[in-house]
């Protein structure tokens, strides 16, 4: 009885069989875990670049129809312009935000003919009353806040472009007859129209209020602090915003210029980079912390930001688009900039020529200098550093955590952290657009 | 009393084989799901690739509108960026031969495309992004990483190898701050062409009778080509740094093909 019982009892595992159990289950968890991280790992870089992307599409789709339908009539008026904030001119630029530099940052106002441009009147009529025309003001810029709230919690306030379009008729009616009154001596631009209250249609407001507002197109303010109807920064509302987690947003204009290369006549105005007139030759718009470009022996670009320059090194040699001498300046090294490419915190754009003022540590004005640049813009190339999911929510953790140790007001991580995240996390996206109303 | 297990009521234990097997079944589902992730992580790559390619269309067209912007990397660009030159210096002879008449945008680009009658004598130009701002520690060899900039804007750039073999190196990529993957483009004559009366009567100064047809030659003089345009096809290629004689050889298929009508 007992040794029957002994032969239908189970019998155990070996302790060798569990052994081999277990090394080959631990082989293949290994195997799987490997794998799985570098699954992980490949599907992380899939969403960043995926998420990254479609934000640059969205911006760069918006800019590149805005700029290819870009409205710069030859009539010796400005009709583009760039602002890098922080300016100490013209009055009423806003600060720099958040974390952003200045020149990461330009406030971009031209006119064109979006087809997602506000079509009918907010007033509720039967039938609806279309806007007549299709000539807009638009302007970008990046600001700060939350998309949903203004400026919202640290843990949801991100950087986005933010797209603004005038609708057709308050285009023609407030901004046009700004620019038509230019004149020598007091010229105007895009700006004169941007830094105003201006009416606006806003769609989500009550109907009992007409659905226009006066807002001030361009200021600081992003919260409501007169009630509900005070007048607060309407290009930085809600309903402009197109895309997140930008951080810069750089804008490279390539210009043909009207002046040779050489010439033999005496005194003549040649241009100072020895280019023939239709090489394209790019401008950006830089500041004291100065965006950079230099020809390298043969006219390759590198590019760099230049912090300190000092009056005697060649960084600050004087903008003068044609130097007395007729020599430009020598470019010395790898790493040293040409000064003539290279402009202030203000450009505005005409059809065949650009106006930079503010011009930083490269200005000044002497009487042998051009007080504008004979270059007419045929494209704009622009690149934005976008940053990931995983970036965005380290950088709104230390804002949240910054706020938490007391910040008041929006809430900054420290400088370098900033920068290590935008360094890590940043991916860039470039496009080059063709300005079609400009011989581009 | 003892409990009396009988045979038919006792649970088998698994043997280590059964357990070996379904381990071993286990295993293989994952990795082949893992696998079906794989393809999907491929298939996102090939998306990226083509979004490159797309966004370097309008960069290329733009080059070869203003192709004194198309870069000239020759053999020693790989050891001093500084080293470049645009390609009408580069190939001053044969694009921009006369230095007292310059050549005009479209001169330029014919006498660049005109012979790429032939898959064989095609033009291969790079199209990548490249970083316009260099960190310290990038551009000062031993200097220490520092984060010393806010952002990192990037252009995009349009190269000419054609001094280097028409390869474009990893060495070259690195001086020139190339991020992301460069497009290799193979840029031959459309067949657009096919049909038109492509040449000037030097005795009459009208078109000649005779028609274009895969694999003509063009006239070496743009004066006496008669067409307002030239239409050539872009072939968008990932480039991996494989040597050209390799790529050259390949029977590749391009992520992106793009007509392109280059205008007098």
């Amino acid at each position: 009885m007992k040794s029957s019982l002994l032969r239908t009892a189970r019998r155990g595992f070996t302790l060798i069989e569990v052994m081999v159990a277990t090394a080959i289950m631990i082989v293949i968890v290994l195997a799987v875990v490997t794998i799985a991280a570098d699954t992980f790992k490949a599907y992380d870089r899939a969403v960043a670049d995926l998420t990254t992307q479609s934000e640059a599409r969205g911006a760069l789709d918006a800019m590149e129809n805005d700029f290819q339908t870009a409205v710069i009539r030859p009539d010796g008026r400005c009709w583009m312009e760039v602002i890098l904030p922080g300016s100490t001119t013209p009055a009423g630029v806003p600060k720099a935000v958040g974390n952003l530099q200045p020149v990461d940052h330009p406030i971009v106002m031209l006119f064109s003919a979006p087809p997602d441009r506000p079509r009918w009147s907010p007033v509720a009529t039967t039938p609806r009353t279309a806007f007549k025309g299709d000539v807009c003001a638009v302007a970008y810029r990046i600001g700060q806040r939350s998309p949903f709230d203004a400026p919202g919690d640290p843990i949801q306030q991100v950087y986005g472009v933010y797209r603004t379009i005038i609708d057709p008729e308050a285009t023609f009616r407030d901004a046009l007859p700004i620019l038509f009154a230019s004149t020598a001596a007091t010229p105007k631009s895009p700006w004169d129209y941007w830094n105003g209250a201006r009416l606006v249609p806003n769609y989500s407001v009550s109907a009992t209020s007409g659905g226009f507002q006066t807002r001030n197109l361009i200021d600081q303010s992003l919260v409501q602090t007169g009630g509900a109807t005070s007048n607060y920064c309407w290009t930085l509302d809600d309903q402009n915003f197109i895309a997140s987690n930008v951080v810069s947003m750089h804008l490279t204009f390539w210009c043909t210029s009207s002046l040779p290369a050489s010439s033999t006549v005496t005194g003549a105005l040649v241009d100072p980079l020895k280019r023939p007139a239709e090489m394209l030759r790019p401008v950006v718009v830089g500041s004291a912390d100065t965006f950079k470009f230099g020809p390298s022996a043969y006219g390759g670009y590198i590019g760099e930001y230049v912090t300190n320059t000092t009056s005697s090194s060649t960084n600050a040699a004087p903008l003068r688009f044609a130097p007395a001498s007729g020599a430009p300046v020598p470019v010395t090294g790898v790493s040293t900039t040409h000064p003539y490419d290279t402009y202030g915190a203000r450009l505005r754009i005409y059809s065949d020529r650009m106006y930079p003022d503010s011009l930083g540590p490269n200005n000044a004005a002497t009487a042998t200098s051009l007080p504008y640049m004979p270059y007419s813009v045929k494209a704009v190339e622009v690149s934005l550093t976008i940053l990931t999911p995983e970036g965005s929510k380290e950088l709104r953790a230390l804002q949240k955590l910054t706020a938490a140790q007391g910040a008041t007001g929006i809430a900054l991580p420290a400088v370098n952290d900033y920068k290590r995240i935008v360094n890590q996390y940043g991916r860039n996206y470039t496009r080059y657009i063709k300005l079609m109303a400009n011989g581009g | 009393m003892h409990p009396v297990h009988s045979p038919s009521t006792r649970r088998a234990g698994f043997s280590l084989i059964e357990v070996t097997l379904a381990i071993g079944i286990l295993g293989m589902a994952i990795l082949s799901l893992v696998g079906i992730l794989g393809s999907t992580f491929q298939q996102v790559d090939e998306i990226m690739q083509t979004n490159r390619a797309l966004a370097g269309v309008t960069r290329l067209i733009g080059a070869l509108d203003n192709p004194r912007s198309i870069v000239y990397l020759d053999a020693s660009a790989d050891s001093n960026p500084a080293n470049t030159k645009y390609i009408h210096q580069g190939l001053q002879a044969k694009l921009d031969p006369v230095a007292a008449i310059p050549a005009s945008n479209f001169e330029i680009a014919y006498r660049l495309l005109a012979p790429a009658n032939t898959t064989n004598s095609a033009v291969w130009l790079y199209v990548y992004d490249r970083k316009m701002v260099i960190a310290v520690a990038d551009a000062q060899a031993g200097a220490t990483v520092t984060y010393n900039l806010y952002s990192n804007p990037s252009a995009m750039e349009v190269a000419s190898c054609a001094g280097n073999s028409d390869n474009f190196t990893a060495i070259a990529a690195n001086t020139r701050n190339v991020v992301g993957t460069p497009m290799r483009v193979r840029l031959t004559l459309s067949k657009l062409l096919v049909g038109q009366r492509y040449q000037i009567d030097t005795v009459t100064g009208e078109p000649s009778v005779a028609k274009w047809s895969p694999g003509t030659a063009l006239p070496v003089d743009p004066n006496l080509y008669a067409l307002a345009y030239l239409p050539v096809v872009a072939e968008f290629f990932p480039h991996d740094y494989v040597d050209s004689t390799v790529f050259k050889a390949r029977e590749e298929t391009p992520i992106l093909v793009q007509n392109i009508i280059i205008s007098r």
